[in-house]
């Protein structure tokens, strides 16, 4: 059963072809790595899904329904959650208050409920609160719920947004470079949360340059290049692969 | 009669391409709207209204004319020019990594300033100043063209030639594009890029202050509010021409005068702001990069 | 802090490191328009500020290091705009100040324009979005409230909130649109916006009366009792204002006033989770202008007359000023940036005619070392119970 289906993307900018004939299929409960070199269309690909860039062709099925071009509120609003590369956090706000917003699309009341602050705005309101709060816990941001963002270190920033994204309650969730700038153990335990977030029944989909995680935790592989895929499959399969190991270790000399 | 409106339209069009120059070369480099330029425009009306009354209380003007013009307008620009170059300096510059409506409001509260700084000098009535030498016309298949039409109009074209060349052609043109195209790389590239702003500053206040002059030349009349309602309708020719392209907004200067000038004849004057702004509505609405500029997608 | 002062370092630079010459150009600059004297008094003037500021500079950097005195600015310094909105709220209730019927004048003036700041604080405070017309929608408010109490005759609150809806209605419109534009742009749409309905004003003289405006208002009343003594009048704004005052905080911290923060900090970040940006910003917008048009039935009742002198570009720009110097975002400084704009000034009559020159600088100087207003930080709260 897969959750996320993609047949013969493709997205050009000014004639310049960023994706080229991208299909892919993410199993649901899986966890799905995007590798590959720099400027290879990684985040091309997950603008595409999430409605950031509109896809020249093709199209993008999640739970077998079209949700190519559509907005990204939308998309994000039926389950598909993200991170960005560079990390997007409200850095002025708290980070119970980031992870309010995160809430919204569970938010469950109007305007005029808001004004009127019935019962039923409280108890959303503090379930959403509690919500928040657990899953500050279970990635061991708890203690620093009322530190604004922008003062935490960069390590748990990356972290913050990920928990921000869970707040969404996301089926499917997209991870741009989650241990871009974090060192070895940080890293480590970054692979701890991710497979406690599976356990949660959520999908991952995660473009990453660590070669620890990619291999640690994935089920597919994907690789890409040039913004063509050059090959899919396990780790045992990609790491074997002639094709990939030309494109990538030509460049990046021996991660694997 | 129509011609006569397409003349008056176009004299109209190059003040207004002279002022839109301003934000357009600005809004190039830093991305950034010169709230204030219209007030440098303003200032440049005044300003040749002073010196030109100054150097006729002392004599020039009637001993030599064409010295005392001469000298008026070249005190003018150079004021300007010192304008331009102080507010970029001491409002904009500081600002320049803070957040987008920081300069902005900043720019807000620059012209409010000016405004009010010439209005309390100056007096808030209108200040009249005539030149009888500017009397007299050329007619052409019955339409009317003043001398002062004929200079205006030669005059632009001129400037216009001049800064395409100066900007394609020369070695400070070439860095202004290029920081234009990229701050970063061009300061990598050894571009001084607060000079190429500066210097962008003082040519876009030089154009605005050749703006004023005309313009209080030829209506002879100036009030302290000229520059707000002047600035906005630059900006929509800039804007209609696609902000951040020079001959963009010339064209859209020109084309603003024109409608303004027609719609004033076959509409109704009393609506005569009404139609640039309208125009400016429209175009945000349905082109907003304007007639010249590219979209550009969003960078996520 | 460590921004902060990144910022402003430069532009201390410039203006310290060569005093004299700055202190002669600009009396050179200013030296046609003021005429000698003036010019040279403000050499020496400007040269006096530029050196002394120069020298205090060389004296102070030692000070800031005392933790003592930083801690207690610090302490100070983050309460600030709700010390000032205690202190406008203790203004209008101190029945000594009632005894003079211009201090009743001005502070149900100071009232009145604290609604205006607080509509205007969701739109550009909250959201972030860049409105330069705000005083269209009080013009539509006043008109509105106007033309119906004399050509329809129905009572005070009917007229006053038809002409907050119509006034949210005409925001909605003018951002359906508009919306799709990038900040600046926008900025510019909304100024555009003003113009225009200025020169309609002006022009349509049918229903308007042109320049010479309306007048003959009838002030409201309530159960038959007319209220046009100046102090129950003020009892009226009061009451308005305070209801106001907490509506807008109910919905300020509820999930919607969250994704107008979210869309204000970052929009991409907000639609990645989410948000409908284009819907919250069209909320924002007819959600501001209600109280615009709410602020101008109140104006247009008061005065008894209105025209379209009171509706120009600098009014957008003097509230925007209030919102700005109450701290974008803040509640509170909202309203004590509206008593602190309108007050001053009238206490000190000298400085009338400045005020205007005043604000310019205000606003400069405010982006240029104080972005976050007098309250100095953001003040956006989040509602948590329990």
């Amino acid at each position: 059963m897969s959750i996320l289906k993609v047949e013969n993307l493709s997205k050009s900018f000014d004639g310049l072809r960023a994706l080229k004939d991208i299909t892919l299929s993410i199993k649901q409960g899986a966890i799905a790595s995007i590798i590959g070199p720099n400027g290879a269309g990684k985040t091309t690909l997950f603008n595409c899904l999430t409605g950031f860039s509109k896809p020249s062709s093709g199209a993008v099925f999640y739970k077998g329904r079209e949700i190519t071009g559509m907005s990204p509120h939308k998309i994000a609003g039926i389950g598909i959650a993200r991170t960005f590369q560079n990390i997007r956090l409200f850095g002025a706000l708290s980070v119970i208050e980031n992870m309010l917003i995160g809430c919204h699309i569970s938010k469950g009341y109007g305007f005029f409920s808001a004004l009127m602050r019935g019962r039923r705005f409280s108890s959303l309101e503090k379930s959403n609160f509690h919500r928040s709060m657990g899953i500050l816990d279970m990635l061991e941001l708890s203690k620093y719920a009322k530190h604004l963002a922008s003062s935490l270190p960069y390590g748990l920033q990356r972290r913050l947004e990920i928990a921000r994204a869970m707040a969404m309650n996301p089926k499917l969730l997209l991870l741009d470079e989650p241990s871009a700038g974090m060192n070895p153990s940080e890293t480590l335990e970054l692979m701890r949360q991710l497979i406690r977030l599976r356990e949660e029944g959520v999908t991952l989909l995660i473009i990453e340059h660590d070669m620890t995680l990619v291999m640690g935790l994935s089920e597919q592989i994907t690789v890409l290049n040039y913004g063509t895929k050059i090959a899919e499959g396990t780790p045992d399969q990609i790491r074997n692969n002639s094709e990939v190991i030309e494109a990538y270790l030509g460049s990046a000399n021996g991660q694997f | 009669m129509i011609l006569q409106q397409i003349i008056n339209g176009l004299t109209l069009g190059s003040v207004y391409s002279l002022i839109a120059l301003g934000y357009t070369m600005v809004y190039g480099i830093l991305e950034f709207i010169n709230f204030a330029h219209g007030e440098i425009y303003m200032l440049g009306a005044y300003l040749g209204i002073i010196f030109l009354a100054f150097f006729t209380a002392i004599g020039l003007t009637t001993s030599n004319l064409w010295l005392s013009l001469v000298l008026t307008s070249l005190l003018t620009i150079a004021f300007c020019a010192c304008y331009g170059f102080f507010i970029e300096r001491f409002a904009y510059k500081p600002l320049r990594d803070a957040p987008r409506l920081s300069p902005l409001i900043s720019a807000i509260g620059v012209s409010i300033f000016l405004q009010n700084f010439v209005m309390l000098t100056q007096g808030a009535t209108d200040l009249v100043f005539r030149i009888d030498a500017f009397e007299g016309s050329i007619n052409l298949y019955g339409a009317q063209i003043t001398y002062f039409q004929a200079v205006i109009l030669g005059s632009c074209f001129l400037i216009m030639i001049g800064l395409s060349l100066f900007v394609n052609k020369t070695s400070i043109g070439k860095a202004m594009r290029a920081t234009a195209q990229d701050k970063v790389m061009a300061s990598l590239l050894g571009i001084n890029v607060d000079l190429v702003i500066s210097i962008t500053f003082v040519i876009g206040a030089s154009l605005a202050a050749v703006a004023g002059l005309m313009v209080a030349g030829y209506y002879g009349i100036v009030n302290y509010h000229i520059g707000y309602i002047a600035g906005l309708k630059a900006f929509t020719a800039a804007v209609l021409g696609g902000i951040g392209s020079i001959s963009g907004a010339m064209m859209g200067g020109m084309a603003l005068g024109l409608v303004e000038s027609l719609g004033a004849a076959y509409i109704s004057s009393d609506y005569k702001d009404v139609y640039a702004f309208l125009m400016l509505l429209l175009i945000l609405l349905i082109r907003p990069q304007g007639i010249m500029g590219r979209r550009i997608e969003q960078k996520v | 802090m460590s921004v902060e002062t990144k910022r402003i370092k430069p532009l201390l630079q410039n203006i310290f490191s060569r005093p004299l010459f700055n202190a002669l150009l600009l009396s050179l600059l200013v030296l046609p328009f003021t005429g000698p004297k003036t010019a040279v008094l403000l050499l020496f003037a400007s040269l006096l500020l530029l050196l002394s500021a120069k020298l205090s500079r060389k004296l102070s950097s030692g000070f800031t290091h005392i933790k003592g005195i930083s801690s207690l600015i610090s302490l100070i310094s983050r309460y600030r705009s709700q010390m000032l909105f205690l202190l406008a709220l203790l203004l209008c209730i101190t029945p000594v100040l009632h005894n003079s019927p211009y201090t009743v004048d001005v502070l149900t003036l100071c009232l009145i324009y604290s609604i205006l700041a607080l509509g205007l604080n969701v739109i550009v405070g909250m959201t972030g979005l860049l409105h330069l017309g705000f005083a269209a929608f009080y013009a539509i408010g006043a008109y509105t409230y106007a033309l119906f109490s004399i050509n329809v005759g129905i009572s005070f609150w009917l007229a006053a909130t038809l002409s907050a809806i119509i006034a949210a209605l005409s925001g909605f419109i003018l951002a359906f649109p508009a919306l799709r534009l990038k900040g600046d742009y926008l900025a510019i749409v909304t100024l555009g916006f003003g113009e225009i309905l200025r020169i309609i004003l002006n022009n349509w003289k049918e229903v308007t009366n042109g320049p010479n405006g309306i007048s003959k208002i009838p002030p409201p009343s309530i159960f038959g009792y007319s209220l046009d003594n100046l102090g129950h009048f003020f009892y009226l704004s009061l009451a308005v204002a305070i209801l106001v005052f907490v509506v807008i905080g109910r919905v300020e911290q509820s999930a919607i006033g969250r994704a107008w923060v979210a869309i204000r900090e970052d929009e991409i970040a907000a639609s990645s989770l989410g948000i409908d940006v284009t819907r919250y910003k069209l909320m924002s917008f007819a959600f501001g202008s209600f109280w615009a048009g709410l602020a101008g039935a109140l104006f247009a009742s008061k005065m008894g007359f209105i025209s379209p002198e009171s509706f120009t570009f600098l009014e957008s720009a003097l509230i925007l000023c209030m919102v700005i110097l109450g701290g974008l975002g803040s509640r509170y400084g909202a309203v004590a940036g509206a008593f602190i704009l309108i007050g001053i000034p009238e206490l000190l009559r000298d400085v009338q005619t400045y005020r205007m020159l005043f604000l310019g600088i205000t606003l400069i100087i405010l982006m240029l070392f104080m972005p976050g207003g007098i309250g100095g930080k953001r003040a956006v709260s989040v509602y948590i119970k329990g």
